[in-house]
């Protein structure tokens, strides 16, 4: 008895209960509220799956998953790309900290600050001379910024334990750089890649100030949502925070997958 | 019955005698456009109006013969919800003029995107008053010409006369109201009155009570007790309000903006702070909800809708500006929001049931403006006012 009370796994497995707790007792309660019947968002009346027959007919938050959905999409494709070799030129070419740094900035800074940057940047230079207008393409820019941070720091992870000589053996049997980096490096990080990708879309997907800042009349999921906010605080907003839990969930998950040693 | 249901159905409702209204104005808007099928964007000068053009039955005055009719397109910002869903298609049928609707959050959210784009990228945004005399004060907010506003005839003298903004040089207010004391009158014992019955509660409603947490009307119940102005800049007033406060803090169940009135109806909380609009929520919940302005006085709160200078095409801003100051704009609006509409003639056209449920709704113009202070931009002491409440908030 008195073993078992000392032992230190009995103890670990109660902290681990305690810490999930913490974390996930208040987004039990949103997806319990989600089923609420009442229009209130935080008094409990009965079950019902209305919000969510009400969220999948509302238009208006339709297309701005759709929106959100390309903004994402495009941005992830694009980041990863960009950052991918980033993180291979930086991994074997320099050994530069205030680089480093430097790449890691936008990933850091706050929000806000990244946000006006951009606007600003936005207004001088397209608004301002191209008399271009914000919108989705401007979006999908500001994302493509702070995400090729990310993916450069998870691709760089996997790189940290490449064997280069697979690379080098691949060299000497004749191959040339570009089929060495087809057929050997990319297929050994690709884990890394693809784990970088959800990553970047998951923070895209979820991204509010930066949006609001650079989309000009285009309006986004959580843009959508927040502006709901002062009107229209009802379990609809549960459920699509309920349904925005669940993919962010999933698409973390398969990214622990793909890659055991990004943690 | 859940709230946003009943706003739906009433939606529909209005709906219906949209499409009546929208069907009769868009015969005579056909008579226009098909003489004129100028291209979007383009002032339409070189073509006179035709003749047969009729002034659809509400609008009192067309506009001056030598204003160019307008047309094009406009960018308006708003909270989402604010209005209602067939405003804007409808007064595209009416006009030819195309709209696009952004969204915001909060006030300070629109003001640091126009500030980003130092004052551009929408022809119109819809602020809470304080932000529409910051906006005049950068010299963001365009002059409005009354001119090409023959509706704002329809506003209530007293909402000509907001010290935000005299004779609404910069802004028209779009809703107003007061702030004040919601409450079950089921679960307390007594008549709230006074607001002391939230800054000094007594044993029963001790963790029963909720205030608003945004600045201005955290403020509010302490300056009012202490006979102060709600837009105070002196340091030794905004201090004792803020003892006053943290007091009251050791009796609160929380600070609250968004769910306040859901908590009344739950009975978590027996007596809040609200916004009148919101108290209205409530009550459609639960009739045993009562609204009441405490004796000291409250604010007069107003949302407005200003015009910015860097706006391309004035002249349909000013026209959607008029289109909402119609009396049957106006009384959707009211209808949809709960909120009151400063304008008499969209008020008298209210449904009389929604009235005599939501007493509030039912406030006249002079009632609101005779114990209601206007909020006024802080200007330079905002952040002595964001220190003081951050130190109340955070504090105790």
């Amino acid at each position: 008895m008195r073993a078992r009370l000392l032992d230190p796994g009995r103890w670990l497995g109660a902290h681990l209960g305690l810490v999930l707790l913490f974390l996930y007792l208040p987004i039990a309660v949103l997806i319990v509220l989600s089923f609420n019947e009442s229009g209130l968002p935080t008094a409990w009346t009965g079950f019902s799956t209305r919000w969510y027959e009400s969220v999948v007919v509302n238009e208006k938050i339709l297309g701005a998953a759709a929106i959100t959905i390309v903004i994402a999409a495009v941005s992830t494709l694009i980041a990863t790309a960009i950052g991918t070799l980033l993180a291979l030129g930086l991994e074997r070419l320099t050994n530069n900290a205030l680089l480093d740094g430097l790449v890691f900035v936008p990933g850091i800074i706050p929000d806000i600050v990244l946000a006006i940057a951009l606007l600003s940047f936005y207004n001088l230079v397209f608004t301002g001379l191209l008399g271009l207008k914000l919108g989705l393409w401007s979006v999908i820019v500001a994302h493509v910024v702070f995400n090729i941070t990310f993916v450069t720091a998870i691709v760089r992870t996997r790189l940290r334990h490449f064997d280069i000589s697979i690379e080098e053996a691949s060299l000497d049997l004749g191959a040339n750089e570009v089929t060495t980096f087809r057929k050997i490096t990319l297929p050994v990080i690709l884990p890394g890649v693809i784990a970088a990708a959800l990553v970047a879309f998951t923070l895209s997907v979820d991204e509010f100030v930066v949006a609001f800042f650079t989309a000009g009349t285009t309006i986004t999921f959580p843009i959508q949502v927040y502006s709901m906010i002062r009107f229209g605080v009802t379990p609809e907003i549960n459920a699509i925070a309920t349904v925005v839990v669940v993919v962010s969930f999933v698409l973390v998950l398969a990214s622990q997958r793909l890659n055991p040693e990004q943690v | 019955m859940a709230e946003t249901e009943a706003r739906r159905t009433r939606a529909g409702g209005m709906r219906a005698w949209a499409t009546v209204g929208a069907a009769a104005l868009l015969v005579a808007a056909a008579c226009t456009t098909a003489a004129t099928p100028g291209p979007t964007g383009t002032p339409q000068a070189t073509t006179p109006p035709p003749a047969a053009t009729t002034p659809p039955a509400e609008t009192p005055a067309a506009t001056p013969a030598e204003t160019p009719k307008p047309s094009g397109k406009i960018v308006i910002s708003n909270w989402d919800l604010y209005m209602p869903e067939d405003l804007i298609p409808n007064f595209t049928a009416e006009t030819g003029i195309e709209v696009e609707l952004a969204l915001h959050t909060t006030n300070e959210d629109i003001m640091g995107k126009i500030e980003a784009a130092n004052g551009g990228g929408f022809d119109i945004v819809f602020v809470s008053a304080p932000f529409a005399e910051a906006l005049a004060k950068r010299g963001w907010a365009a002059k409005l010409d009354k001119r090409q506003l023959p509706n704002a005839a329809n506003l209530a003298p007293e909402a000509d006369r907001l010290e935000y903004d005299p004779g609404n040089q910069y802004s028209i207010p779009y809703t107003w109201g007061t702030t004040g004391l919601c409450y079950r009158s089921d679960l307390v014992s007594f008549t709230p009155d006074s607001w002391n019955d939230l800054l000094t509660p007594r044993d029963e409603l001790k963790g029963k009570i909720t205030m608003l947490g945004t600045d201005r009307w955290l403020m509010l119940p302490a300056l009012k007790v202490l006979g102060y102005s709600i837009n105070t800049t002196d340091p030794a007033e905004l201090e004792a309000a803020k003892q006053l406060l943290l007091e009251t803090k050791k009796s609160l169940l929380a600070y609250d903006d968004i769910t306040f009135y859901a908590k009344l109806v739950s009975g978590e909380a027996y007596l809040v702070e609200a916004w009148d609009g919101w108290c209205n929520y409530g009550i459609a919940e639960n009739p045993d909800i009562k609204w009441v302005v405490p004796k000291e006085g409250s604010d007069l709160w107003s949302d407005t809708m200003v015009i910015l200078e860097s706006s391309q095409n004035k002249p349909a801003a000013h026209a959607f500006l008029d289109y909402v100051l119609r009396p049957l704009t106006g009384k959707a609006v009211a209808e949809l929001v709960y909120y009151k509409v400063p304008n008499p003639n969209a008020m008298r056209l209210v449904d009389p049931a929604l009235l005599e449920q939501f007493s509030n709704l039912a406030m006249t113009a002079d009632e609101l403006s005779k114990f209601g202070q206007p909020e006024r931009d802080l200007g330079d002491a905002a952040p002595l006012w964001a220190r003081i409440v951050a130190e109340i908030t955070a504090g105790g």
